[in-house]
Formats: structure tokens, sequence, C-alpha cells
């Protein structure tokens, strides 16, 4: 298994085609350039997707990053500052997480993937950054990016990874307030919010805040390949 | 280590959707994004399958690998300089990359013996690869004129199915058949002809040497036409 296939959660949406506005599955092209270039091989997964069926398809995963998580995931009550919620895309991501946990199957998270890998191990999330209290500055979430430093624990696997501290882009309203069964591994330099994840004891389930395939920073995407090749 | 660990057979069969990727406001403006129309991977579902939409740039062998049938799904035009033509003005928004890499996911689900279906776009992508030739705008190519889609609506045209082909041992001797395209097959190259619409087009294609190498010039997927899509499903267990 030289090129190992990675499955990435996608969502459909109402998307313009030819002549139609139809439903499309559709995700940003960039999480299968970073698998590519990892040495992997991505598979894009539609919502129609069975959990158990697909994990016996594929050696690794990525839940993509995308809309805020419906709050009723982790027993609370919708702030209004939550929008656009997708509770069958949770539901379903959530049953991917628990089958890839169960089968020990490499998944990394990205953003959202991040916060619903805490949701799905009883944590829970900051519905709205800027309005609370010390976490302020992590927007933009209008399509631009700002940066921040991520200091990451010594000990940890992303350390041996990434090294000490990062920059990261960041484009999030939402942050993960209780990281539940998961423990941190890195936090935001200027703030202390939670930025990465890990799930000790499997062999790959690393979730990050940001999107480093976006900045082509590839290193935790040659992670989880090289885990999903020793499969 | 490597372990390689083989799939029981009693499980279903991985079905490889080629998509496209297009410019489109996703989460911010104008950027890439994989699209694949919904239906495409639900018709799978349905007929027992378990979708995974291919993405360009993936190793079309490693690709191959992975799946157990492709579908060469609906999309833009094809580059004429893939079959050796000029460009017409009316054909646009080429993509030669995507040309490449789903022409080299063909050749080698070809020499792993997986079942194909070709649709639409990928219909007219297995008669290039099979050495045939495109109708580059049917709009302007006497008597083709009405294959297009009009006022975000399909066109519907009957089909007449050839005997004793693959194809009509699925559909029967004639179906009636969505349609949506303004290129067209104009030489099969050496694949067979297994469907023509009233007016003469080539609608359907198939390899007589193969037991699942089809393509056919309508969305079976939006006609919810599941008799194609679960013979290509049987082919592959």
């Amino acid at each position: 298994m030289s090129r190992p296939i990675i499955g990435i959660t996608a969502p459909t949406r109402m998307t313009k085609w030819g002549p139609w506005d139809m439903d499309a599955t559709v995700i940003p092209a960039t999480y299968s350039l970073a698998v590519i270039d990892a040495g992997g091989i991505p598979v894009i997964l539609p919502p129609e997707d069975d959990a158990t069926d697909v994990i016996s398809a594929i050696d690794g995963l990525v839940i993509s990053g995308g809309p805020d998580i419906d709050p009723s995931m982790y027993g609370a009550d919708l702030d209004p500052d939550t929008l656009d919620t997708y509770p069958k895309q949770d539901l379903r991501e959530i049953a991917l997480i628990k089958a890839s946990i169960e089968a020990d199957l490499p998944v990394l998270g990205i953003c959202r993937g991040m916060q619903i890998m805490c949701v799905a191990e009883g944590g829970s999330m900051h519905q709205h950054l800027p309005k609370t209290a010390g976490h302020e500055s992590h927007g933009s979430w209008d399509g631009a990016f700002s940066n921040h430093g991520v200091t990451f624990e010594k000990g940890t696997e992303i350390h041996s990874v990434l090294g000490d501290s990062i920059s990261v882009n960041s484009t999030h309203h939402q942050g993960v307030r209780d990281s539940g069964g998961l423990k941190v591994t890195g936090r935001a330099n200027h703030d202390g919010l939670i930025e990465s994840v890990v799930y000790e004891h499997l062999k790959f389930f690393h979730g990050l805040q940001w999107h480093p395939e976006r900045i082509n920073q590839y290193q935790m995407y040659a992670a989880l390949v090289n885990a999903a090749r020793s499969s | 280590m490597l372990v390689l660990i083989e799939r029981a057979d009693c499980m279903k069969p991985r079905v490889g959707i080629t998509s496209s990727v297009n410019k489109r406001d996703y989460e911010s403006d104008d950027r890439d994004v994989v699209m694949l129309p919904w239906n495409y991977p639900s018709i799978v579902e349905d007929c027992g399958g378990i979708p995974l939409i291919l993405s360009e740039g993936g190793d079309a062998e490693a690709c191959i690998g992975a799946i157990d049938a492709l579908i060469i799904a609906g999309g833009r035009d094809i580059d004429p300089a893939t079959y050796g033509h000029d460009s017409v003005p009316e054909t646009n928004d080429v993509r030669p990359s995507q040309d490449l890499w789903e022409l080299a996911l063909i050749d080698s689900a070809k020499e792993r013996g997986l079942p194909i279906l070709g649709v639409c776009r990928g219909h007219q992508l297995m008669a290039v690869s099979y050495g045939g030739f495109l109708h580059q705008h049917l709009p302007a190519t006497p008597p083709y004129e009405k294959h297009g889609a009009w006022g975000g609506k399909w066109s519907e045209h009957e089909v007449s199915i050839v005997p004793e082909s693959k194809l009509s041992v699925i559909l029967g001797l004639s179906s009636n058949v969505n349609s949506a395209h303004h290129q067209g097959v104009s030489d099969p190259g050496s694949l067979n002809v297994n469907a023509r619409s009233g007016d003469g087009l080539i609608e359907g294609l198939e390899d007589p040497s193969r037991e699942f190498v089809i393509s056919v010039q309508w969305h079976p997927e939006a006609l919810g036409q599941k008799s194609i899509v679960s013979a290509l499903i049987r082919a592959a267990i």
C-alpha cells in the first residue's frame, strides 16, 4: 500500500452547475492537493455514505472544515451568533469519528473537523469568540485570514512533527471550550485558545483548529498518510 | 511491515466517480472546489455500491486500485487537442489536466478489467479513449441541433437501442432519455454504437470484448435510471 486511500468528508450544498442550481457534493480542492502532496490518494466522501461501509474502503480520514456545529450536539442552547447549522452533517461526521476510533483508523480533523472530534468525545464549544472575553481575535470568518502563533506541548506527537511553535492561519468564530476526552496539545500564543488535540493511545487521531492545507503546510497531512500507510 | 487486508467478498463494491474542479464562491470568493452533482453518489448508494468521489490529480493506477467500478461523470467540454482537432469558438471551459487524468483512469481501469460507465462528457471521453472524435457544437451541426438544455430544463427524446447489444439487455430496445449537451460523438473509434437518437446521433457506446464498458450520452443518474448503475455494480462483484 504505497499510496494509501484518504477519505475527505464533504457536504452537499445547492451549487450552480451549468444551467442549473443543483445539490452537489462540494469541497475546496486544497484538501485533495494536500493529500496528493503527502503521497496519498484523496477520495471525497459524499454524505450518502454509510460510516461502516466507508471505513472498510479507506486507509485514513480527513474531517474537513465547514459550518457551525448544532449546539444540541453538545447539549447547549442555540446562541444567536451560531449560523447555518446542518444537524444531519453533524450526526454523520460523529458516526464516522466513532467508527474510526473503533477501527483505529488514522484521522486528521481540520477546523470544524477538530471541533466535532471534541464534541463527539463529550466536549463543547464557545459559540462566538468575538464576544467570548479573552478570545476575541480569531476571525476573520468573511474569507480572509488572520495569523497567530501556536505553541505545542513537549513530548506530544504533534510537537515532534511541528516543533515548539508555528504561525498558523485563523478564520473561525467558534472555538473549543472543552475538549472532552481528547488531550489538548497546542494553544494559541496570544490567548491560550485550544488549537490542537489528540486522542491518545490511538495510531493517529489529531485535530487542528487552523487550515494547514491553505498555506501549503503539509506536515500533518504527511503524518496522516504515513500512519495510514502502516495501517 | 506492509499488511494488505483483503476485503471480504460480502462487502459492497466501491464505485469511484470522477469529479470536476471549478471556480466557485465557497466559504470565500472564487476558489477551486471539487464538485459532483449529488445524484451520482445517491444512485450508486441506492444500487448497493459505496460511492467514492475521485479527485483530479490522484495517481490513476492507485485510484483504480482503490475501487471496484468506475463512473466517468458529466461535465465540461473536452479539449479538442486530446483528439487532434483545432478548437471551435463554441468549445469552452476546457481543462486539459482533467482530460488527461480521466483518460489515464479509463486506461488503468481497462488494464485492471474494471467495469466502466461513461456519462455525457464521460461518454465522449470514452470515444476519445478508443480513438474516436467529437462534434464540437451540435447547434451548428445539422441535423443534431436539438440536444441542449433550455431555460434550465432538460430536453427529452427517445433513443433506439441496437438489438443484441449489451445495453439492450439492460434497457430493452428503446428508452426515453434526458438531454443537455452541445457536443456529441462523431466517430466512436473502436467502440460499438449501441444507441442512437431519432436524428441519428450516437447516444451510446460499448466495448463488446468487455463485460461492462458502456457509455451513454444522457444522464441516468438524473433520470433515476437504476438499471444501468445496478448492471455496473453487478459487473463489479
